[in-house]
């Protein structure tokens, strides 16, 4: 098996406030419930508990105001 | 009537009781009992309807402390989060054709009941497993290097990573401590790598002080439990939890078994055809209680 390479976080990264309990990932990050924390924003530099707690809405996504959809005159009431 | 006292029928294979089909209803319930194993993590809630609501607890606030001068207790509490859940029947069947029922095919019977059993029991254990997984506030780590690298500089260490996921539980409950590690199948291979395990493996003793070979014995005071609903895909997971506490099995109606015969179906050559059926749904409602070890096998790099 390909031995892995430690992961050298460089890209952007996310904004996440935890849902667990508590959540601990091999590189570091560390968090309680409630608290707000960083993690990569690329998949492959997140850890398998990140990538776990991403999907199962143990971490959730901090939306910064220019992420959420906008709200247009234009837009039709269907 | 031939004035026999019995028939040539009465002597026939047909005839063997261990396929009568009471016989063959009994064993898939008693296989089935004895297949539990995630289940039998959870406590039991009997069900009067098929609806439940989901109550997980949220975080646990307020501390045990000195009493004040005048007496008054320092407050804790409990927040809970409500849901709702529908409580699903799932099962399924086999049959027997007439030709396995005349030769009194015991053996071909004993397998399809069998399959059966495991299989709902089974699906019960990816049902709890799903829930703990997909429980939003289950604590989780990572293995700080996976499990099946053995030596180097970044060999894996079970003992503290399994260490590191009681201490979350501890801390995030203020105390309780976890009594189960779950394993996969892949996961335990994996630890019999490590010389400390595979020596404790031969050198286990039962109950009574009997040396037992290749049994697994308790790890960090932990009972293993081999179980692979916990990864079904071998994305390496392993389950530290404290059992009974973590959630319920909520039931509304345990396995229930009818033989059918086959020419009430329009099969001829049926003899008959037994389903098995159950309705009960898992509802974790302290996932605190749970700690999740991530990343125990080395990932390909993609």
């Amino acid at each position: 098996m390909a031995k892995k390479t430690p992961v050298k976080r460089t890209g952007p990264m996310l904004e996440v406030v935890v849902k667990a309990g508590y959540i601990e990932s091999r590189d570091g990050i560390k968090g309680k419930k409630g608290e707000t924390i960083q993690i990569p924003e690329n998949p492959k530099e997140q850890s398998p508990a990140i990538r776990q707690a991403l999907k199962s809405g143990k971490l959730k996504v901090v939306q910064a105001a220019a992420d959420l959809p906008p709200t247009t005159g234009t837009q039709q009431i269907e | 009537m031939t004035g026999a006292a019995y028939t040539e029928k009465d002597f026939s294979l047909s005839n063997n009781p261990d396929i009568a089909p009471e016989v063959v209803e009994a064993a898939i319930k008693l296989q089935y009992k004895a297949r539990l194993k995630g289940r039998n993590l959870l406590g039991y809630k009997p069900l009067t309807v098929s609806t439940t609501s989901t109550i997980e607890e949220d975080e646990t606030t307020g501390a045990i402390n000195w009493l004040s001068e005048n007496g008054s207790l320092p407050k804790m509490d409990f927040s809970f989060v409500k849901g709702t859940k529908r409580v699903r029947p799932y099962g399924g069947y086999f049959e027997v054709s007439e030709e396995q029922q005349e030769d009194g095919a015991t053996d071909e019977i004993r397998v399809m009941v069998n399959n059966v059993a495991y299989a709902m029991a089974y699906f019960e254990d990816l049902l709890v497993y799903e829930d703990i997984i997909n429980a939003t506030g289950i604590n989780t780590i990572d293995a700080t290097n996976p499990w099946d690298v053995v030596t180097g500089a970044t060999a894996g260490d079970p003992p503290d990573d399994i260490q590191r996921a009681k201490a979350a539980i501890r801390q995030v409950t203020k105390g309780w401590e976890a009594d189960t590690l779950v394993l996969s199948e892949l996961a335990v291979a994996k630890l019999t790598k490590y010389d400390w395990f595979r020596n404790r493996c031969y050198n286990a003793f039962d109950a009574q002080g009997y040396l037992v070979t290749a049994r697994l014995p308790p790890i960090l005071g932990l009972n293993p439990l081999v179980d692979d609903a916990i990864d079904p895909l071998n994305e390496g997971r392993a389950l530290v939890c404290k059992a009974i506490d973590i959630g319920v099995w909520e039931e509304r109606k345990p396995i229930a078994t009818r033989n059918i015969p086959g020419y009430l179906l329009g099969k001829d050559n049926v003899a008959f055809k037994y389903t098995a059926k159950a309705k009960g749904e898992p509802n974790i409602k302290q996932p605190k209680l749970g700690c999740l070890i991530n990343g125990l096998f080395t990932e390909e790099e993609g």
